[in-house]
């Protein structure tokens, strides 16, 4: 399709949308709504009309509107965990209002109090969305008693660890280099601390977490498998307040508050792990180690007039490791400036400028051996998103993005003297999109957009071809500056959902996802090292399609919740490297790599509690996910490594009194597809392993359970405080990490086992005020 | 209390574990698997030509008899290869000279292989430095040594390093080193392995052709095992018909140091 064409299209769709803008006497309320003790904005919030079907949700700012023919309403306001409140207004001009829920809400003698809005999980548009509280997975039991949300997204279905106490995970089959996660707008390329076992995102910072596995609203774009959107708090506009924790390994601390009340706040979170500190303790061995990381979490926001507000939020995550010769570190650094605007009580304008990096350095000094390496990968990322609350059926979003990718790769100095390495370079990815979510009739209503995305390379660079045997054909000079090679796709995104009756919908969605970088990673668990890289001529960049349908059920007045979704994915492109590829700061590393196919589809069970003094959900996933590679086992299909053919989480919490809380999780999970030796060989006069055929061999099954025990100490509107017992893997299980196959002393072939986590119980103490 | 908190952290950082279990395994048809080499130094040529067996068969490899292994240079000099033991051929006297070509071919039941290679530029060892060392914590006395030679320029060589200690091989890797940073340098080189005060220490310098280096590389990427892995295979060496091994050619340059 060429650019005209899609141009075409584009404004095609625009037409569409304002087919029915056409309505004589129509008043809107708008306004924001806000949390009444933190002045926090309520991100995805309900507001409808009782009594007709019009309704809006707020936008991730905050915002709504809402526009009704003339006449008198009652007004509802509701969001998940707060009491929804409702009020009357004669509508008969435009009304300007904001919302606090979760006040004192006598004083507000128009308001009544009603049951909070408990079914929008079976009414709106979204299919399979992930919405995480905080607050409720702060009970959730985890390693080290370290807080992490990426953890317990895991425990959802669809969405898998990629190893043992991992922070790191899969969607839907996807690969872990297709999930897109963002903290406030700016995307985050390595989300791994220490190796893995911890994710950079610090709980206490956070306010709203949701995951896209499917149907992928029009304005991301650029990973194909999943969206993590994490929004940092803004800081408390009404009081100033602080709140931290010690735990075992780390400690943590937050204070926020109003800048200027109701006007402006800041919120600054760190976070720091001392496990070095505490083996140098346990163990003289240890005294040379330095073995950290921390992270430092800035946000701040100020209201400019009725129109206006700015925010800042900076990220700052940096690992060490290191001894008296040998030094190690990597993070990722982002800031986020944002101005929202509001031009008229319909349109509402969010212009984001975005930095984001993730860099590593390694350095050694030895016996005048040194070493120096480093690389990393540089982001701008300009954007506006604009949402149009057209009328009560029509929302229109669309917008546009201009990201700068500057790429580092490794470059390795021996004293002093570089090496010859990969050449930097640059790209430009783009994206223009427009949405609209339509409420077609009282049952139907869909949700329907399109993105263009481009990707053009940018020069200076050095374009190699090359023949069969990784050499050099061909070389093609572009000048710094220079735009070559560029990609556009059209990304289709259509979700829809028919109300069945009032507890049950029907949904289904369509998408195409296009993924114009690429990680490249050779080890079976993720490093620090593995770098990414943007499409060239070469490397296509990875299409996925995904089709899902979902049924949604709610029993026993929402107090139990059902969905029940399947998916088929198919994904063109998808990257690996030949055999014994050489990754690590090879200059011709485009040579290594190999194209293939992927394809992965499941069915996914959720049974969620919601309420009463026991809540907690079950989790089922039945899905495959495989690959084609014509370098790999003969171009047949093979196992992906995170095809996982069952997998199941219970999560589960009991309220024993107002003070003290027990929690317990219990997973299982069919062991990875991996390679194993079916036979053995003898050269250079040692033992060499046989293999057959790429993944074909399967990890012993997987499961655990964690328990959790949250003793509130006190909780007075002054002080709060917590103790937080938790065990994990309470049964010891010995899950394999790896299995290794090696002689043994006496000669003797073996296979031998390494469990990296045996029962770890753990206390951490929690307090705010 | 504090020794209750230091109790809790040995748990969290010791409590991995290592264990033998038993796992089936797949078998598979036996692969055949050759191992040629000519020793531009002994000028001996040697072909060990075994087969796979099951990971928990013995451990012994499984001998070839009575295969006809022929070697050519070039100029169309072939010698032939005699089974001196059960899967082991050797031929004395085979001359081989830097940048010249040649080709092994062996038959076995009615199939045959064929490598071919070319002849690499011999270095010789120069010096070997060894640095004595008191470790800070522990007070044990350690040896470091570091191997030095002379690199030819211009062409790309390859070489391998293997120490022993009283004339046993105690290499933990296959010591591979290219000269991609260092052309026509003298090339400085750290040994990782220990080695003992009192001990007789030896080095041998091998300087390797390509093919024979390129298959030791793969080789090297599959046996280091675990955490950081790559995809597991097989490293295909430079013979055809679906043959594991490889066909290489080296000189050896050695010296031993009395510590």
């Amino acid at each position: 399709m060429n650019l005209s064409k899609m141009k075409n299209y584009l404004i095609m769709a625009l037409f569409l949308f304002y087919g029915s803008l056409i309505s004589a006497q129509d008043f809107t309320i708008s306004g924001y709504m806000r949390d009444a003790n933190s002045g926090e904005e309520l991100l995805y919030a309900t507001v409808f009309a009782e009594g007709t079907n019009s309704g809006v949700s707020t936008n991730l700012y905050g915002f709504y509107s809402l526009t009704l023919p003339a006449g008198e309403y009652t007004i509802n306001y509701s969001y998940v965990g707060y009491s929804s409140i409702a009020f009357k207004v004669n509508l008969n001009q435009d009304v300007k209002k904001d919302i606090e829920l979760g006040g004192d809400v006598q004083e507000l003698n128009e308001v009544v109090v009603v049951a909070q809005r408990e079914d929008e999980n079976v009414t709106n548009t979204e299919v399979s969305v992930v919405k995480l509280d905080i607050k409720d997975a702060k009970l959730i039991p985890v390693l080290f008693g370290e807080q992490d949300i990426l953890k317990t997204i895991q425990l959802l279905p669809g969405v898998s660890a990629n190893s043992e106490g991992g922070s790191g995970f899969f969607v839907r089959g996807g690969d872990a280099d297709q999930n897109l996660v963002l903290l406030d707008e700016a995307p985050v390329y390595n989300a791994s601390h220490l190796l893995g076992f911890f994710s950079v995102f610090n709980s206490d910072a956070l306010k709203d977490v949701k995951m896209y596995k499917g149907g992928i609203p029009a304005q991301y774009g650029g990973r194909a498998s999943s969206v993590l959107d994490v929004r940092m708090k803004n800081g408390n506009m009404k009081k100033w307040e602080a709140s931290g924790g010690l735990g075992l390994i780390s400690s943590r601390f937050t204070v926020e508050g109003p800048l200027q009340k109701d006007k402006g706040s800041i919120m600054v979170s760190g976070r720091r792990t001392y496990l070095d500190v505490v083996a140098g303790i346990v163990s003289d061995d240890f005294a040379d180690l330095s073995l950290y990381f921390y992270d430092l979490n800035l946000k701040a926001n100020f209201k400019i007039g009725e129109k206006d507000r700015l925010y800042f939020s900076g990220y700052l995550g940096r690992d060490e490791l290191g001894t008296e010769d040998f030094g190690f570190d990597w993070g990722n650094q982002t800031m986020t400036v944002r101005w929202n605007h509001t031009f008229n009580n319909k349109l509402f304008l969010n212009t984001s400028f975005i930095y984001s990096d993730y860099d590593y350095g390694f350095k050694v000094q030895n016996d005048g051996v040194d070493i120096d390496l480093n690389a990393g990968i540089y982001d701008y990322n300009l954007k506006q998103d604009y949402t149009y609350f057209l009328n009560p059926k029509n929302k229109i979003e669309f917008g546009w993005n201009g990201i700068y990718h500057q790429f580092k790769p490794t470059v390795f100095s021996f004293n002093n003297t570089a090496a010859d390495a990969a050449q930097e370079q640059y790209a430009l990815e783009g994206g223009i999109y427009v949405s609209n979510n339509q409420k077609i009739s009282d049952k139907f209503s869909m949700n329907y957009g399109l993105r263009l995305s481009t990707l053009s390379n940018i020069g200076g660079y050095n374009e190699k071809e090359y023949n069969e045997a990784d050499e050099v054909v061909k070389e093609t000079i572009y000048e710094s500056g220079d735009f070559y090679n560029t990609y556009a796709n059209l990304e289709p995104r259509v979700n829809a959902t028919y109300l069945l009756d009032s507890k049950s919908s029907v949904k289904a969605s369509y998408n195409r996802n296009v993924q114009y970088l690429q990680l490249l990673s050779n080890s079976t668990s993720g490093t620090p090292t593995d770098m990414w890289i943007p499409s060239s001529s070469l490397v296509k960049p990875t299409i996925a399609d995904q089709v899902s349908v979902g049924y949604f059920r709610n029993f026993n007045d929402n107090n139990y919740k059902f969905s029940v979704e399947t998916y088929y994915k198919n994904l063109q492109n998808t990257v690996d490297y030949e055999n014994g590829a050489e990754t690590f700061g090879n200059p011709d590393i485009e040579a290594e790599l190999v194209f293939g196919k992927g394809r992965a589809y499941g069915i996914e069970f959720l049974l969620e509690k919601t309420k009463g003094k026991f809540t907690g959900w079950a989790s089922y996933t039945l899905s495959k996910s495989e690959r084609q590679f014509d370098e790999i086992n003969g171009g047949d299909w093979f196992s992906a490594r995170q095809d996982r053919t069952h997998d199941i989480s219970l999560v589960g919490t009991y309220l024993i009194t107002s003070k003290l809380t027990i929690a317990g999780t219990w997973v299982y999970s069919t062991g990875d597809a991996v390679t194993f030796p079916s036979g053995k060989y003898y050269l250079d006069g040692s033992l060499i392993n046989l293999y057959t055929d790429r993944n074909a061999d399967r990890m012993p099954d997987y499961h655990r359970f964690d328990l959790g025990l949250t003793w509130t100490l006190k909780d007075s509107k002054r002080f709060y405080n917590d103790l937080n017992f938790s065990v994990y893997n309470a049964y010891n299980r010995k899950n394999a990490y790896s299995i290794t196959f090696a002689e043994n002393d006496s000669g003797q072939t073996e296979a031998t086992r390494l469990a990296l986590f045996g029962i770890i119980p753990s206390v951490a103490w929690n307090f705010k005020f | 209390m504090k020794n209750i908190f230091i109790a809790l952290i040995g748990i969290l950082i010791f409590t991995s574990c290592e264990d033998v279990i038993e796992l089936e395994l797949k078998d598979t048809t036996p692969r055949v698997v050759i191992e040629g080499t000519l020793n531009m130094t002994t000028q001996t040529a040697q072909v060990i030509f075994t087969k796979s067996n099951g990971f928990y068969d013995a451990t012994t490899s499984v001998s070839v008899s009575g295969a006809n292994a022929v070697l050519q240079n070039e100029s169309g000099i072939s010698v032939i290869l005699f089974e001196t033991d059960p899967g082991v051929y050797i031929a004395e006297n085979v001359v081989a000279t830097p940048g010249e070509k040649w080709t092994i071919e062996i038959e076995s039941e009615g199939v045959s292989y064929t490598a071919a290679t070319t002849a690499p530029y011999p270095a010789i060892l120069d010096t070997l430095i060894t640095e004595i060392e008191e470790r800070p914590f522990g007070g044990e006395i350690e040896v470091r040594v570091f191997a030095e030679w002379n690199d030819e320029a211009v062409v790309p060589n390859f070489y391998r390093i293997r120490p022993y200690q009283n004339d046993t091989l105690i290499a933990q890797s296959y010591n591979l080193i290219d000269d991609d940073f260092s052309d026509g340098d003298k090339i400085t080189t750290p040994i990782r392995e220990e080695f003992e005060l009192g001990n007789l220490m030896k080095m041998e310098l091998l300087s390797v052709d390509k093919n024979y280096y390129r298959y030791f590389l793969e080789l090297s990427s599959v046996v280091g095992n675990g955490f950081n892995s790559s995809n597991p295979y097989n490293p295909i060496g430079n013979f055809d018909n679906d043959a594991l091994g490889y066909f290489g050619i080296f000189s050896v340059s050695e010296q031993e140091v009395q510590l």
